[in-house]
């Protein structure tokens, strides 16, 4: 079939829309690409046309995104996939401080007390009580073992 | 128009994605369709609250409904679909409540706060836009509102001729002959022709 300009025309809408059949749309390309004025008119159509969707756009405004983009990440993304990307986010610089010195901070003060120098060490296994204060007078100190050991202890003689 | 993007990764293809927790999928989906999404919610409703709220939902909506099935029609077609059945819900409630009272052709022709141009860095070229942009926003305001509704859900929303028909009920013949006059005032108006 021999495609006509009038014809062609006709149905150039279509032919920008992309909404003809294979065999037509090849046979109005072929005509488009051999007769000028039919080019001419093609390129006239498809610029109008693709004028309209640059200038119906708009950028939504920043805070839709964001918002619009924690609701899909809430909606799609499991808790465990959240909390696996949050570890995967870089740590900043306070965060690594902060690993070095709390845990110090706590232990320097949970430390238990250092025993003084002055306190007296003995050899018996079972003196182990410090000597008590002034203010624990009449007081009965914990029972404190220090360095005992079992068999240290002479078995009692069997009559 | 066709979507944006690179071709091997389809509208359909990435909304799967995203149902198996692919967050990178919704980046690309966004950046494909939320310019145009916005712009036809907001020349729809003419309210930029309204707009912001109206074009998350739709998103969001599309994105989570699970009777929607990627692989049996197409995302945009649905996507605007949902985006013009809410933007006519909210019109059809404005009016009822009476709370708005202006008229839609002439709020199109108006400059919304449009902040597509924000990218590009050479005032000329940005005035140019604009100027480009006025006048095919006040052409197609002049076209009637069915005529205008056909060629922006074909030129923006990128929806065939089936799929148009289907939204708005009428058969494909009666949508090819619509558009074609639809076009056809368009250039008219944008080359200033008498009609």
């Amino acid at each position: 079939m021999t495609i006509h300009c009038e014809m062609v025309r006709d149905h150039m809408h279509e032919l920008v829309f992309d909404e003809l059949d294979s065999e037509t749309r090849a046979q109005m390309v072929e005509h488009v690409t051999q007769c000028a004025d039919c080019a001419l008119e093609h390129a006239r159509w498809s610029l109008d046309l693709a004028a309209i969707g640059p200038a119906w756009e708009v950028e939504p405004p920043e805070h839709v995104a964001a918002l619009l983009r924690r609701k899909v990440e809430r909606a799609f993304v499991p808790w465990w996939g959240r909390a696996l990307a949050m570890m995967r986010q870089p740590v900043p610089a306070y965060g690594v401080i902060a690993a070095f010195v709390i845990p110090l901070v706590l232990w320097s003060v949970a430390r238990p007390p250092v025993p003084p120098p002055h306190a007296p060490v003995s050899d018996s296994p079972l003196s182990a009580a410090p000597t008590p204060d002034v203010a624990t007078v009449g007081e009965v100190p914990p029972p404190r073992v220090v360095g005992y050991d079992a068999r240290s202890i002479v078995p009692a003689p069997v009559f | 128009m066709p979507a944006v993007g690179p071709p091997s990764s389809s509208d359909e293809a990435l909304l799967i994605a995203l149902r198996g927790g692919e967050l990178t999928a919704f980046d690309e989906l966004y950046r494909r369709w939320a310019r145009r999404l916005y712009g036809y919610v907001l020349r729809h409703v003419g309210d930029t609250v309204v707009a912001d709220d109206l074009f998350q939902d739709v998103f969001v909506t599309v994105l989570r409904d699970r009777s929607y099935d990627p692989t049996r029609g197409r995302f945009a077609a649905w996507l605007f679909a949902l985006a013009r059945n809410r933007c006519l819900d909210w019109r059809r409630a404005s009016e009822r409540r009476a709370h708005r009272t202006a008229d839609l052709p002439e709020e199109l022709a108006e400059e919304l706060p449009v902040r597509t141009i924000a990218a590009i860095d050479d005032p000329e070229e940005t005035l140019a836009r604009d100027q480009q942009g006025r006048t095919v926003r006040a052409a197609i305001a002049g076209l009637p509102e069915a005529q205008r509704q056909l060629l922006i859900l074909k030129q923006v929303g990128g929806l065939t001729y089936r799929e148009i028909g289907e939204l708005h009920g009428i058969p494909e013949g009666t949508v090819k002959s619509r558009l074609h006059a639809a076009v056809s005032a368009f250039r008219r108006a944008l080359t200033g022709e008498p009609r």
